[in-house]
């Protein structure tokens, strides 16, 4: 039941995300055609303007996808499990918490999409204005700071997934949150500013643990400094996000109120 | 006229004991016990507000959260009910972009009593076009289409809100000649209504239902050899306005 | 669906009962005749056919059909039956129509002179 319940989420979303992923197209051409334009034609001044709005709004276009990507993760969620569809939602035979599983995953995946789409975009656009050398001495660069082994490697990626989970755990809990009985009165800004305010305290949070690590155990000395950082980091996010499903699960079962 | 029938008997579909939901401001079911037996089509009838829909929306599930034991089918509320209920809101439940075609594919995935072709013949004689955008459709329309997914499905308890409300006369008359259709032995329908006359024709038993407690439960034909008047005609006097 | 206006105060199943009983009496059914389906009944009518259950139980009751398990309910074959619940019928019928006419003033020789 929970295969078929992704399945049919995904279909649901693709919807949404079809937009995003025409953005970053979008991006990519507009940034193509710059080039195009100054390859073809002589340069002059009038030439260059048109240029450097063409780059402006490609990377406009980019930025755009990526917040596009928050956006649609944020309001799926909302039409879904907090509105009137809803009412199709639970009365679907599946285990309540399946459904927040079910858009974890959906929209984990779809990030990813979009983060390795930007990525690729923004190699093709250091290769396509910097030459191939640039290309390669900036790939050079991240995997140098970020993969340069085994151990580096792994706790990059476990920080990100910690990271992105944790993430979406504390938009489906103010989204949640939001909808219950005290604070319907103007959902959207209550939600953002919830938002913003917990994520600020967990920052704050993960910051002050990483300075007292250091302090108390020394790890300026240690080979891998900004790797056992980042695992520290998303051990934290871990213990956030656990906190944040929590309490997600009592305000969906529990608190909410559709109407 | 406090008459709550208790009817001692393995044969119910529904059996709640002291059930009580309660919202920040007010008291939307106050400890209501009842039994429903299976097979009967029975209507739920009290004036707005009065926890018709609260009622419907704790037996399809959407509501988890109260006091009480709820069974269906000596089951809690839970999976294994929503497997066997089939639930029609009071407003509709689709998004934005759905057509009938997606909406048929959920329920296909997810219900094993679904029956598509039925729910293809259905929408065929009340001329929906499974292709069209819902958001687009009349209000009628969608009225329609939510009703034939729901009575398309073989459920054992079929749990409608207010169905009736504001469908032309004869969406209404269709309406009430597919649950007549449908009626099966083993199933039972609750239609919540505020517009008695007419329908009480259709009703095994009423419940009347005022400020969320139960404060009748009668087989139609008792109400009337009892009180010698009609189910309409003691609702306006049980729920008099003065 | 037929609309018919069902009376208030009287249970439908009876009403129902009676409406059956008076096809069986006035021939339009006849003896033998095979009865609709309990669905198909109440799909006519437009009530539950738990009524129409009822209704046809309250006839078996009294004779006027019964049920052979698997082809259904038929009308009986009892002429004499039928011959004198349909006089039964009448002289409830005359009863009420006396007793309606003295209600205006009439009394039974002017009752006999009118008809």
């Amino acid at each position: 039941m929970f295969l078929k319940l992704v399945k049919t989420d995904f279909k649901y979303h693709s919807r949404s995300f079809f937009m995003v992923v025409m953005s970053v197209l979008l991006a990519n051409i507009l940034m193509l055609s710059s080039k195009g334009l100054v390859l073809s034609l002589k340069e002059s001044e009038s030439l260059k303007i048109v240029k450097t709005f063409l780059i402006a709004i490609a990377v406009m276009f980019l930025i755009i996808a990526v917040f596009g990507t928050i956006v649609m993760i944020t309001k799926v969620f909302n039409n879904k499990c907090v509105s009137s569809e809803s009412y199709l939602t639970y009365s679907l035979p599946v285990k309540r918490y399946y459904h927040i599983w079910s858009n974890l995953i959906i929209s984990t995946v779809w990030s990813v999409i979009i983060l390795v789409l930007s990525g690729l975009s923004a190699m093709l656009w250091i290769y396509v204005w910097s030459g191939k050398d640039s290309l390669v001495n900036w790939i050079r660069d991240i995997q140098k700071m970020f993969f340069s082994d085994g151990f580096s490697t792994f706790s990059c990626i476990f920080t990100s997934i910690c990271g992105v989970f944790s993430g979406l755990f504390l938009i489906y809990l103010c989204i949640s949150v939001v909808n219950t009985s005290v604070l319907k009165h103007r959902p959207l800004m209550m939600g953002v500013l919830a938002y913003i305010v917990i994520f600020y305290f967990q920052n704050k949070v993960i910051s002050e643990f990483l300075k007292f690590c250091q302090n108390y155990f020394d790890l300026d000395c240690l080979e891998h400094t900004m790797a056992v950082n980042f695992l520290i980091s998303g051990s934290v996010c871990i213990v956030f996000g656990i906190i944040y499903y929590i309490l997600l699960l009592h305000t969906i079962n529990k608190k909410l109120e559709v109407d | 006229m406090k008459d709550l029938n208790v009817i001692e008997s393995n044969n119910n579909i529904i059996e709640i004991n002291s059930l009580t939901k309660k919202y920040r401001k007010k008291i939307a079911l106050d400890d209501i016990s009842i039994q429903i037996p299976k097979g009967k089509i029975v209507g739920l009838l009290g004036p707005n507000g009065s926890g018709k829909t609260t009622l419907m929306k704790v037996l399809s599930g959407v509501i988890c959260n109260y006091q009480g034991e709820v069974f269906i089918n000596k089951k809690e509320i839970g999976v294994e009910t929503k497997k066997i209920v089939s639930y029609l809101p009071d407003k509709p439940y689709f998004a934005k972009w759905m057509r009938p075609v997606d909406v048929i594919k959920i329920f296909k995935d997810f219900y094993k009593d679904f029956k598509e072709d039925k729910m293809m013949s259905m929408l065929d004689s009340l001329g929906v076009d499974t292709k069209q955008k819902i958001v687009t459709m009349s209000k009628g329309m969608i009225e329609r289409l939510q009703l034939s997914l729901v009575m398309s499905r073989d459920a054992l308890l079929y749990v409608l809100d207010e169905p009736l409300g504001g469908v032309d006369p004869a969406t209404r008359d269709y309406i009430l000649d597919t649950i007549i259709k449908n009626y099966n032995p083993e199933g039972t329908v609750l239609i919540s209504t505020h517009l008695i006359e007419d329908v009480e024709k259709v009703f095994d038993s009423v419940i009347f239902i005022k400020q969320g407690k139960i404060v009748l439960f009668e087989e139609v034909d008792e109400i009337r050899e009892k009180y010698n008047k009609s189910v309409d005609e003691l609702f306006r006097e049980e729920f008099k306005c003065f | 669906m037929i609309k018919y206006e069902f009376d208030n105060d009287i249970p439908i199943y009876v009403q129902i009962m009676n409406i059956i009983k008076l096809e069986i009496v006035s021939n339009k059914i006849v003896p033998g005749q095979k009865l609709l389906s309990i669905r198909e009944i109440s799909e006519e009518f437009g009530v539950t056919p738990n009524t129409v259950q009822k209704s046809l139980m309250k006839l078996e009751e009294q004779g006027l059909i019964f049920t052979e398990r698997t082809n259904g309910k038929f009308v009986t074959q009892d002429v004499e039956l039928i011959k004198t619940t349909r006089q039964k019928i009448a002289r409830e019928k005359i009863d009420c129509f006396i007793k309606d006419m003295k209600e205006i003033g009439y009394d039974i020789s002017e009752i006999k002179n009118l008809i």
